[in-house]
């Protein structure tokens, strides 16, 4: 049993290159990690997450930032329905997220979101589950106020 | 390609989902779930990542992590997490998984010049043994090492601490933990005789005033800024400042944000401090009970090399620093020097640095003078675009937040006060100005050091996995010390060696000269995260010397490493870990390791099998040091009292350290651990429980000691969420030196601030110490002066930028293993130097194109930001370090704090230019 299981993580293991079991259609982003070690010797340059030894400069290129304007994305898989859902637009036109603007909210704010098509944030952000659980505010509560410490900007 | 969930459906999923999981609400579940919500074995556990120390709520089914959310029931975080901490579940997925030993071999045999080849354990511990007893025979304990981690589980940090302690007799094992808290323990040490925070997270919502120094908490500790936003929204009264060399995220949510030049920490700490002193709302009565007024040498150097017999010749001018400072006239009038008289400085103290002795309060009054708020405005202002007006305006409004009685302030930091050349003394003056005020262990009122690893507090330190450490905040230097732990350990007397190791720098210019050649790096990335790595890295492959790196993936220490070993992952052991607010917190194994990856405390265990008590019990060479009735220069042979003791000279240290009598009594299977593997025990085939013996073994050194821990099983309760220790009678200390809180504090005392260390100490004057007898200031906290000290290294003609490094919120460290999670890596794919947009455009810089940051120690490329999360003021660049492409550390400078050896990596010279 525990063999198996063994046999099974491995192949899992090594057939998977994303980040685990994966349940929607739209490909994972990019991982710049390498493919699984390979069972013949391998040199240090060919290890990791940079090509090369230690003591040479890997090429550096741009960074392809995301060019699509907010309500021309689509939405992105996630690798668990847990994992906040990534920012699949850019966010460079907006202002910081501050104790009073949220540049979020002016589209993704439930009242407005179905208008500006956006996806309305849930009812589970207008919840303070510290300090009165079980309670809908009327307003996202401010544990949940920086959208960025969760969900993350997509680059191409 | 679209999502199969239409956007409607969505939003009602996580309203459903996010409902579900709130405490106590069942709720009726409308619209499709997705299918991966069924059928998960949920169970509580702790966050891989920072100092926070998140709950979290694991999901598994058929030996995967499907997924991981936040727990509700935890107080830390009530439920949220960042997201690295929704990534748990991912970061043992990657393709390149370490899941074999590799040994770099030519023609069938080790070969330092070959390529990594799979071999097995056996193959792997037969040469690490080899190599071992090669650097033993030559050099004696002090040719071998361990590098360890703030985030090795507890009993990963015993285990390591004993067999490198007890075992080898080696002082030299250090973590990274000294890259990351030294300067706050040797503050907290300094000041109180005792480690870790008096305070707890439940400050946040019981203060008026959070104020950040050097911690970009929205970035790097989220879910605690979570709750500081929180509260800030609901009390309006409250307010928050950020004091940064840059703008960050954490600017963009406080009321104030005061950019500062690099270490003028010092000075604006001495500002305040003044300000209530010439106010006259000292607490004098908290002060006159409670506290002692303190100060120490300030020739104590760099922390570098102390000659420069392998400096490039282009750092020899920084090098020279550490033997001879021409204070600039700022320093000058700072240090109560006159500017004008000659202002070389030969800095003798280097080896003393942490002396000090007590003043009185006129002359501590005294050394404030200088600190006038025009004084300070002027060094201190970091932005050269801010008006100097408007920058003083926010230094005066600062003061009078701590300076009114009656506004509660908590005062937060992480590694700007750190990773700091004086970051000892910067730790210090967080506490004068608290204590001063009286605003220091009480609910909403005090400093409060916020530690970056999840388990520097609860390994590294509350073990004590470093060079001069032993557990429960002991030392190796002090005999009483030693004893209770050889009686604990069942050791004979004088096995333990006395003479402090080398900390993880210094083991680094041990490879370098030669004094080191056997060294174990375990969870952690030292070769990515050391400064000035050049030298290391250049030592690693070309010196006669043997690395082994245990990790989970093949890291950039793995590349100029001779022996890798896969390791089990978070989730994949037993563990425990202790955070910020000393709450120490356990998770069980729920999927098993893959291949042949095994756990950490089973590779030490497995390697003790390696030496017999023969081996290593005989007389021993240490340099220096001095052991009643044995030759100077030498550990004695204790072998004829093991023997006494009812040892056998051919018994392992696996027997004598770990598979002993109490340790068996602890068996496995075991009811705590029900329908959940044990990857260490049933590697080892062995039926007894690793992790709680060691576990059960190391809470004997904390109890009594203050340091007490609750039982291990009593971590795994259904009910507990962690517990913040000392733990008495099952129940945590929430304010420590609190009588209200803390059943250490004597009766009817108030406030004890009965920390142990440290608290004999000379009388003096602001010049040095007076002959005489130590006065013993038992109970006391010290107030220290400290003058403002000008960097190692500042920028210059030729070296014209200030370099800072730090993380960002999507990687956690090295990225070894947030780059491996496609979410985090699309959003922060590699490093990038943040510039401010006229610096780059001087250079002919536009975003987005790859620039050279150099140093004279080394270079990098990166591609240029001017936009973005950080907002850099002219004259600073700010490069993260969790690339492997853009190893930042090549041009970082290895100065450190002298008195807590902490490397200082927010601040050396650098100059920017196109490829």
């Amino acid at each position: 049993m525990k063999f198996t299981l063994l046999v099974l993580s491995l192949a899992f293991v090594l057939s998977c290159s994303s980040s685990g079991p994966d349940e929607s259609s739209a490909p994972p982003a990019e991982s710049p990690a390498a493919a699984p070690m390979a069972v013949v010797s391998t040199p240090d340059s060919e290890i990791g997450l940079a090509p090369g030894t230690a003591f040479e400069q890997p090429p550096q290129a741009p960074i392809a930032f995301n060019r699509v304007d907010p309500g021309e994305s689509e939405l992105r898989a996630r690798p668990n329905a847990e994992f906040p859902p990534v920012i699949p637009h850019s966010v460079e036109e907006f202002g910081p997220i501050t104790m009073t603007e949220n540049p979020c909210l002016d589209c993704h704010n439930a009242d407005v979101a179905e208008d500006m098509g956006a996806v309305a944030v849930p009812a589970s952000h207008r919840m303070d589950l510290r300090n009165s659980p079980g309670e809908y505010g009327d307003e996202v509560t401010g544990a949940r106020l920086v959208c960025t410490s969760c969900h993350v900007e997509m680059t191409e | 390609m679209k999502n199969d969930l239409s956007r409607r459906d969505f939003v009602k999923t996580s309203v459903a989902a996010a409902t579900a999981a709130a405490v106590g609400v069942p709720m009726a579940r409308t619209g499709p779930l997705p299918d991966l919500e069924k059928g998960l074995d949920w169970e509580k556990s702790v966050c891989r990542f920072c100092g926070v120390g998140c709950g979290v709520m694991v999901g598994t089914r058929n030996d995967q992590v499907i997924a991981v959310k936040g727990d509700p029931e935890n107080s830390v975080n009530r439920g949220l997490l960042c997201a690295k901490g929704y990534a748990n579940a991912s970061i043992m997925y990657g393709a390149d998984r370490l899941h074999q030993p590799l040994l770099r071999m030519k023609n069938d045999r080790f070969d330092k010049q070959g390529e990594f080849t799979p071999v097995s354990w056996e193959r792997a511990f037969d040469e690490m043994e080899a190599q071992f007893k090669r650097a033993h025979d030559e050099l004696g304990p002090t040719g071998v090492g361990i590098m360890g981690s703030g985030q090795y589980t507890i009993p990963e940090g015993y285990a390591a601490v004993k067999i490198i302690k007890a075992g080898w007799r080696s002082n030299n094992i250090d973590p990274n933990a000294r890259h990351c808290m030294a300067s706050a323990v040797a503050g907290f040490m300094q000041v109180f005789g005792i480690d870790e925070p008096a305070g707890c997270y439940d400050d946040i919502e019981l203060t008026d005033t959070v104020i950040t120094w050097g911690a970009n908490m929205a970035e790097m500790h989220p879910m605690l800024w979570s709750r500081v936003v929180e509260h800030r929204l609901r009390d309006r009264k409250s307010k928050i400042i950020n004091l940064t060399t840059f703008r960050n995220r954490t600017s963009d949510a406080a009321d104030t944000e005061i950019i500062f030049k690099p270490q003028t920490d010092l000075a604006i700490w001495n500002y305040i401090a003044r300000e209530i002193v010439n106010r006259d709302v000292v607490d004098h009565d908290f002060v006159k009970k409670h506290c002692v007024f303190a100060t120490g040498p300030t020739d104590i150097g760099f922390g570098m090399r102390g000659n420069d017999d392998f400096a490039y010749e282009a750092e020899k001018d920084t090098q020279a620093r550490e033997r001879m400072v021409v204070l600039t006239r700022e320093e000058a009038i700072a240090q109560g020097l006159d500017p004008d008289e000659d202002r070389h400085v030969a800095q003798k103290s280097t080896g003393g640095a942490g002396a000090h002795w007590l003043i009185t309060f006129d002359e501590f009054k005294t050394a404030l003078e200088p600190y006038t708020l025009d004084f300070v405005a002027e060094l201190a202002k970091g932005d050269p675009d801010e008006d100097l007006e408007s920058f003083k305006a926010k230094l005066k409004q600062l003061a009078d937040f701590y300076a009114d009685p009656d506004r509660k302030v908590v005062s937060f930091w992480t590694m700007g006060f750190n990773q700091h050349t004086r970051g000892t003394w910067v730790n210090e003056q967080a506490y004068m100005v608290h204590l001063l005020m009286g605003k220091q262990a009480k609910p909403g009122n005090g400093a409060f050091s916020l530690t970056g690893q999840p388990s520097a507090c609860g390994t590294a330190r509350e073990v004590g996995t470093f060079a001069h450490r032993l557990p429960a905040d002991m030392v190796v230097a002090d005999p009483a010390h030693r004893k209770l732990s050889e009686e604990l350990w069942k050791l004979p007397g004088r096995t333990l060696n006395p003479k402090v190791g080398s900390h993880i720098t210094k083991m680094m210019r041990d490879l370098e000269d030669g004094s080191m050649k056997w060294l174990w790096v375990q969870v952690t990335n030292p070769f990515q995260s050391t400064a000035n790595a050049n030298h290391w890295l250049k030592a690693a492959r070309e010196k006669d010397c043997f690395i082994v790196v245990s990790d989970i993936y093949p890291t950039y220490s793995c590349k100029v490493a001779d022996l890798i070993l896969p390791c089990a992952a978070h989730y994949e052991k037993w563990g425990l870990y202790g955070n910020s607010e000393r709450r120490t917190q356990a998770w069980r194994q729920v999927v098993n390791p893959p291949g042949e990856a095994r756990s950490d405390v089973w590779q030490i265990l497995e390697f003790s099998k390696r030496f017999t008590i023969a081996e290593v019990w005989g007389r021993q060479p240490v340099a220096g040091v001095s052991v009643n009735g044995t030759d100077p220069g030498f550990l004695p042979d204790v072998l004829a009292e093991a023997v006494k003791l009812g040892y056998e000279p051919d018994q392992t240290l696996y027997e004598v350290l770990f598979e002993t009598d109490a340790a068996k009594t602890h068996s496995w299977p075991d009811p705590v651990g029900v329908d959940h593997g044990n990857c260490t025990a049933e590697a080892a085939g062995i039926d007894w429980f690793p992790e709680k013996a060691l576990f059960e073994e190391y809470r004997r050194f904390g109890i009594d000691h203050a340091h007490d821990l609750a039982p291990f099983d009593t971590y795994y309760r259904e009910d507990v969420r962690g517990l913040r220790w000392p733990v008495i009678d099952g129940r945590e200390t929430k304010w420590r030196f609190n009588g209200e809180f803390d059943p250490y504090v004597k009766e009817g005392a108030g406030f004890e601030f009965y920390g142990p260390a440290l608290k004999a100490i000379p009388r003096g004057t602001r010049s040095g110490p007076a002959g005489g007898d130590k006065v013993s200031v038992a109970g006391k906290a010290k107030i220290f002066f400290r003058p403002y000290a000008a960097p190692a290294e500042s920028p210059d003609a030729d070296w014209d930028l200030w370099l800072c490094t730090g993380r960002v919120l999507e990687h956690w460290h090295s990225g070894s293993m947030t780059r491996r999670v496609p979410e985090l890596n699309s959003a922060a794919p590699r490093a990038q130097v943040f510039m401010n947009p006229a610096d780059a455009a001087a250079r002919g810089l536009a975003r987005n194109d790859v620039a050279i940051i150099e140093s004279r120690r080394g270079e990098v490329r990166a591609v240029v930001e001017t936009k973005g999360r950080n907002t850099m003021p002219k004259g600073t660049v700010y490069v993260p370090w969790f690339d492997e492409g853009v190893p930042i550390n090549k041009v970082t400078l290895d100065a450190t704090c002298p008195i807590s050896k902490e490397t200082d990596f927010k601040k050396c010279a650098v100059r920017v230019r196109k490829v």
